[in-house]
């Protein structure tokens, strides 16, 4: 009788310790489908291709500023703008820098600063046109991870499918990832 | 042709990086170096001295700089949610958010440290500071979380960074970016209403002295006697004057 007992215990147990495993983040686990958030990804050659082009028309202008003699025009997910701006007068829009997923950027001697998606990448502009990358910084921005936004429910990001790029509204059957 | 073009012009920033660093800063209110971008009011990143300073939705991310073949990232520091903007002045970082203006001691670089915050309304928030004065400006619009359709402007006395005190608030149509410069005079960009010139010579009392309504004015950015302003059909430049300004140039923006 008492063994029996034990052994519901010890059966019982070992259920509740298998939920609170299966959990595994700090809300609890939904039982059944919940509304919440799914990552895009893109392949990391796609995601991580910093180049230059030749000018062209500015569309859709985020941020501006200005280092040296130059203006710098971003669009927001796509890049930079660089204008030779040593004649105000006459400002001669040079090139575009292509970074995908960027929003913001900063310069020092020469080396600028950029997100790419989530990570912080440096680099100089060479002379022939080409771009020299100093470092990445991967996941700096820290933003990879998880959606933006509160007590959301989403899919757990799989790095080994690629870059995260954004995120979607999705039908989630019992996600096991949860943000605050 | 082009080619050459882009060649010559790119050998030119490398030879101005080299020259510059003898020439005096001129950004007497940014506590940064001569050779550093400097942003406007809605910037996400900032360079004061030897780091970087990004902001994401919730957190100051430092970067030790000093470096620059080496970028360090330094420790995280967390501040709540709906991060905006990042404005460097004196040893401090003014961080907007859409429910308050955060200041952040840097004395110490690598660990930005929170000396006061100032609670307003909800809304979009740039941000510029002015011999100790602030200027925020609080907009409504789709991802504002602006519950209140407020749209002003809010001159916040931060002289002592742990007391920081609301002096004025001047209702607007629906401003975005800001900026001081050209004499004592503060710009805001107020969407369809165009660009606001202010006299600040008195900051508790501003005197709205101009209004260039033929702009849709969304960005503005003084540099020098330089002015340059991101409207909804342009970049344009002007030069600063006593009384008005001078257009100079437009670069036009594709519809």
């Amino acid at each position: 009788m008492i063994l029996n007992r034990i052994i519901i215990l010890i059966f019982c147990s070992s259920f509740l310790l298998s939920c609170v495993e299966d959990d595994g983040s700090r809300a609890s686990r939904p039982s059944g489908s919940v509304n919440g958030m799914s990552p895009i990804y893109q392949s990391e050659e796609i995601a991580y291709q910093i180049s230059v082009s030749e000018a062209k028309d500015i569309v859709n202008p985020g941020k501006i500023f200005t280092y040296q003699n130059f203006l710098i025009v971003t669009i927001i997910n796509e890049g930079f703008h660089l204008i030779d701006n040593t004649n105000p007068s006459n400002p001669n829009n040079m090139l575009f820098v292509n970074i995908p997923g960027n929003t913001d950027i900063a310069v020092k001697d020469g080396v600028f600063f950029a997100n790419n998606y989530n990570d912080m990448i440096s680099f100089k502009l060479e002379s022939n046109g080409g771009i020299s990358l100093i470092e990445r910084l991967s996941d700096a921005m820290q933003n990879g991870l998880a959606p933006p936004g509160n007590n959301i429910y989403f899919e757990c990001v799989d790095p080994s499918r690629g870059v995260v790029v954004g995120w979607e509204s999705r039908i989630l059957n019992r996600p096991r990832c949860f943000k605050q | 042709m082009f080619q050459t073009i882009k060649t010559n012009l790119l050998s030119c920033l490398f030879l101005l990086t080299f020259l510059s660093s003898c020439i005096e800063s001129n950004f007497n209110d940014f506590n940064v170096g001569g050779n550093t971008s400097s942003g406007g009011s809605l910037a996400s990143f900032t360079i004061v001295n030897n780091h970087l300073y990004a902001v994401n939705s919730t957190s100051i991310i430092p970067i030790d700089i000093s470096d620059l073949a080496k970028p360090e990232p330094l420790e995280i520091v967390t501040i709540g949610t709906g991060i905006e903007t990042i404005f460097p002045y004196k040893d401090q970082l003014f961080i907007g958010s859409n429910s308050a203006l955060f200041i952040y001691d840097i004395s110490d670089p690598e660990v930005p440290v929170r000396t006061t915050f100032f609670q307003h309304a909800t809304g979009c928030d740039p941000v510029v500071v002015k011999d100790d004065y602030a200027y925020v400006t609080i907009r409504d619009g789709v991802s504002c979380n602006n519950f209140f359709r407020l749209n002003v402007l809010d001159i916040i006395n931060v002289a002592d960074p742990f007391n920081t005190f609301l002096v004025r608030e001047i209702p607007l149509t629906n401003p975005r970016g800001l900026a001081t410069g050209c004499n004592d005079k503060l710009f805001v960009c107020d969407g369809p209403s165009g660009l606001l010139q202010f006299d600040i010579t008195d900051p508790e009392d501003p005197v709205l002295d101009t209004t260039y309504a033929q702009f849709t004015a969304n960005d503005v950015l003084i540099r020098d006697d330089l002015l340059i302003l991101t409207g909804a059909d342009g970049i344009y430049q002007f030069r600063c004057t006593d009384e008005e300004l001078l257009l100079l140039s437009n670069v036009p923006i594709s519809l």
